[in-house]
C-alpha cells in the first residue's frame, strides 16, 4: 500500500526541527492510513497523525511514501531507510537520508544541511539545492557517504561528499568550499566549476570537474586521456535525467593527481573543452 | 536423410561439460580489439594440450561496457581454478599487453573467478578500483550491472579490467565431420561451415580458423600418450588400418564446437552442417566415444529437422 502525507498547517513551526525519521518506507510500509497515523514521530513528540494528515496514495506502486508540506522543519526525512521510495513535494529540512542504506528518496525541492549524512547505499535524488555538508559523515564518524548515489541537479554547500569513502556524488549546480575534501574513495561528479578547496587532503578517489577549472597547487597535472572507465556512470546519471555532454564518453579529461600532501593517489579528471 | 546431395550418417556428437568463462575486450578501434582477443586465444585448441579452449566469438557486442568497439571471447577450462589460471596469464600477457586495451566480464553468475584483482598486483602498489555499485546499477535502471574494475597504469594510460569474471557450465566437443570427395572440396565446405557458425553466438570454434585436420581417437600404442591420430578416417592409412571412408572420400576435415549451452552448440552444429552439404561433400559423420565420456549427445540427423534411425 502506498500512503501521502500532507503536513498540517502549523505543524512544523519555526525553532527547533521536528524529527520524520519515522517518514520512510522502512517505518511505514504496508500500514494502512490509520495504522500509520498512531505511529510515534519519535520520542515525545506526537503521534504521525498530529503532524500529517495520511490516506492512501492509489497512483504509486507499493511502498511508496509521498509527502507534502512545507518540510524544511522537519529533519531526517527517510533516514536509515532501506528499501521503497519516499518521495517529498517540496523542500526538506536537514539530515534528509541519514545513514540510508537502500531503497530511494527523491527530494523534489531544496534540502537543508547534513542531506545523506552517512549514507551506506540507496539514491538519494535532490531536484533543487543542497545544504553543507552533503554526503558528509554523521557526527563524529570517520566516513562519509560509504555507498549508494547522490544526484543534486541544483547546487550544494560547503564540504560536499567530505570523507567520502564509496558511491557517487553528482552535483549539477555551484558548489561551496571543500567539495571532496580529504575524500577516502569513491566518484564525485561536478558539472560546475567547485569553490576552493576542492579534493583539498583526498587521499584516493576520483573528482571529475565538467567545466575548466584549475585545481589546488597540491595536484599535480598528470597527463590527458579518455576515462572509458566511467561509461556506467554517465550511463546511469543519463538515465536519471541528468543533463551531460553528449560527448563525455569518448571526451578527453586533464588528469591531475593529489592531494601530494595525502599520497596522491586520488585524480581529479577535469573535461577538457568544457561543458 | 540427405542435404544437397550430401548424406547425413545416423550417428551422434559426443561433447562434455567444461567451466566456461566470457569476456570482452575493447580498444580504441576494432582491429586492436580483435589482434588482443586472438593473440588471448591462440594456443587453446585443446584442453588436452592447452590448459584450455579458447576462441573469439562470431557476432560481435552491440555495445560494450565502455562504449569502444570490442570483441568476445569464449575460455573453457576444467575447473574455475583451471580457468582462473589460465585467463590470468592470458590475459595479462596477450591483452594487457596490447596497445589500449581493456577486458571486462561478460558472464553475469553466481559463481565467480578472480582475475583484475590477481592483475592488480602489476601496478605495483598504484592500481586503483573503480566499483559500480548496486545503488548506480539501480538508477540506470539496469542497463549498466554492478561490477569492480581495477586500473592498472601502463605505458599508454591505464588498463581497465573486471575484478572477477563470472563462470557458469558449459559445453566442449560437440562435432561433426566433414567427408570430401576432393581436399580442395572438403576445405571448401569447411570454410562454408566455419562462416556460418560465425553468426550463431555464444559458442567458438578453437581450433585455427575454426577447421581441425587431425582428429584423434581416444589412446595409443605409445603408453605416455592418451590420444592419437583417428586412424580410421586418415585416407593414407586406409590400405592397413580397419578405415570409416568410403571409397569416394578422399580427406575429412573436422568441425569443433565449444558453447556456454548445449542448445548452442546444436544451433552451431545445424547451421555449419547444412553450410557444408554439397557438390563434393559426400558424407557428414561426428565423433564420439560411445556415448561413455560425453554428458552431451548431439544426434545428426534430429538437430536437421529429420529423424534418426
Amino acid at each position: 500500500m502506498s500512503l501521502r502525507l500532507r503536513l498540517r498547517p502549523g505543524a512544523a513551526a519555526p525553532g527547533p526541527a521536528l524529527d520524520g525519521a519515522a517518514v520512510s518506507p522502512d517505518c511505514l510500509g504496508g500500514l494502512s492510513p490509520l495504522a500509520a497515523a498512531r505511529r510515534s514521530a519519535g520520542g515525545a513528540a506526537p503521534t504521525l497523525g498530529d503532524i500529517f494528515a495520511i490516506d492512501v496514495d492509489g497512483d504509486r506502486e507499493p511502498d511508496t511514501i509521498t509527502i507534502e508540506g512545507d518540510l524544511r522543519g522537519v529533519a531526517r526525512l527517510g533516514a536509515g531507510m532501506s528499501r521503497g521510495r519516499l518521495v517529498v513535494r517540496g523542500d526538506a529540512g536537514p539530515r534528509a537520508g541519514s545513514r540510508m542504506s537502500g531503497g530511494r528518496l527523491e527530494i523534489e525541492g531544496d534540502t537543508g544541511a547534513r542531506a545523506g549524512e552517512g549514507m551506506t547505499g540507496g539514491i538519494l535524488v535532490v531536484g533543487g539545492s543542497a545544504g553543507d555538508r552533503l554526503g558528509a559523515p554523521v557526527a563524529g564518524g570517520a566516513r562519509g557517504v560509504d555507498g549508494g548515489v547522490i544526484v543534486v541537479r541544483g547546487g550544494a554547500g560547503a564540504m560536499a561528499a567530505f570523507r567520502m569513502r564509496r558511491g557517487t556524488v553528482f552535483i549539477g549546480g555551484a558548489t561551496g568550499p571543500a567539495a571532496g575534501a580529504a575524500m577516502i574513495a569513491g566518484t564525485l561528479v561536478l558539472a560546475r566549476a567547485p569553490g576552493p578547496g576542492a579534493g583539498a587532503l583526498m587521499r584516493r578517489g576520483t573528482v571529475v570537474v565538467l567545466c575548466p577549472f584549475t585545481p589546488g597547487a597540491t595536484f599535480a597535472a598528470a597527463g590527458r586521456a579518455p576515462a572509458h572507465h566511467l561509461k556506467p556512470w554517465w550511463d546511469a546519471l543519463g538515465r536519471a535525467g541528468v543533463p551531460l555532454p553528449e560527448r563525455l564518453p569518448a571526451a578527453r579529461f586533464a588528469r591531475y593527481s593529489g592531494d601530494l600532501a595525502e599520497g596522491g593517489r586520488g585524480e581529479m579528471l577535469i573535461l577538457e573543452g568544457g561543458p | 536423410m540427405v542435404i544437397a546431395g550430401t548424406f547425413i550418417e545416423d550417428t551422434y556428437a559426443e561433447a562434455f561439460a567444461l567451466r566456461a568463462a566470457r569476456l570482452v575486450i575493447t580498444a580504441d578501434d576494432a582491429g586492436l580489439a580483435r589482434t588482443a582477443a586472438a593473440a588471448m586465444t591462440g594456443f587453446a585448441a585443446s584442453i588436452i594440450g592447452c590448459g584450455c579452449e579458447a576462441g573469439i566469438e562470431g557476432p560481435l557486442p552491440r555495445e560494450t561496457p565502455d562504449g569502444r568497439p570490442g570483441v568476445r571471447v569464449l575460455a573453457f577450462g576444467r575447473s574455475a581454478a583451471d580457468l582462473q589460471d589460465q585467463l590470468v596469464r592470458r590475459v595479462g600477457q596477450c591483452v594487457m599487453t596490447a596497445a589500449t586495451t581493456a577486458c571486462y566480464d561478460d558472464l553475469p553468475s553466481d559463481e565467480t573467478l578472480r582475475l583484475g584483482s590477481m592483475l592488480r598486483f602489476f601496478g605495483d602498489g598504484h592500481q586503483a578500483s573503480k566499483r559500480v555499485d548496486a545503488a548506480l546499477a539501480a538508477l540506470a535502471d539496469g542497463a549498466v550491472r554492478p561490477r569492480r574494475l581495477w586500473r592498472i597504469p601502463v605505458m599508454d594510460g591505464e588498463f581497465v579490467v573486471d575484478a572477477r569474471c563470472g563462470v557458469r557450465k558449459g559445453v566442449a566437443g560437440g562435432n561433426f565431420l566433414i567427408l570430401g570427395r576432393t581436399p580442395a572440396a572438403t576445405l571448401d565446405a569447411a570454410r562454408r561451415a566455419v562462416a556460418a557458425i560465425g553468426a550463431v553466438p555464444g559458442v567458438i570454434l578453437p581450433f585455427p580458423g575454426g577447421i581441425a585436420r587431425s582428429g584423434s581417437k581416444v589412446g595409443s600404442r605409445y603408453r605416455r600418450l592418451a590420444a592419437s591420430t583417428n586412424t580410421p578416417y586418415c585416407p593414407t592409412l586406409r590400405a592397413v588400418v580397419p578405415t570409416a571412408l568410403p571409397d569416394d572420400v578422399a580427406a575429412v576435415l573436422e568441425i569443433v564446437i565449444d558453447g556456454l549451452t548445449a542448445a548452442g552448440v546444436a544451433a552451431a552444429m545445424a547451421a555449419g552442417i547444412r553450410a557444408a552439404c554439397g557438390e563434393g561433400i559426400a558424407r557428414i559423420g561426428a565423433g564420439n566415444y560411445g556415448g561413455r565420456l560425453g554428458k552431451h549427445l548431439f544426434h545428426l540427423r534430429p538437430l536437421l529437422g529429420g529423424g534418426g534411425t
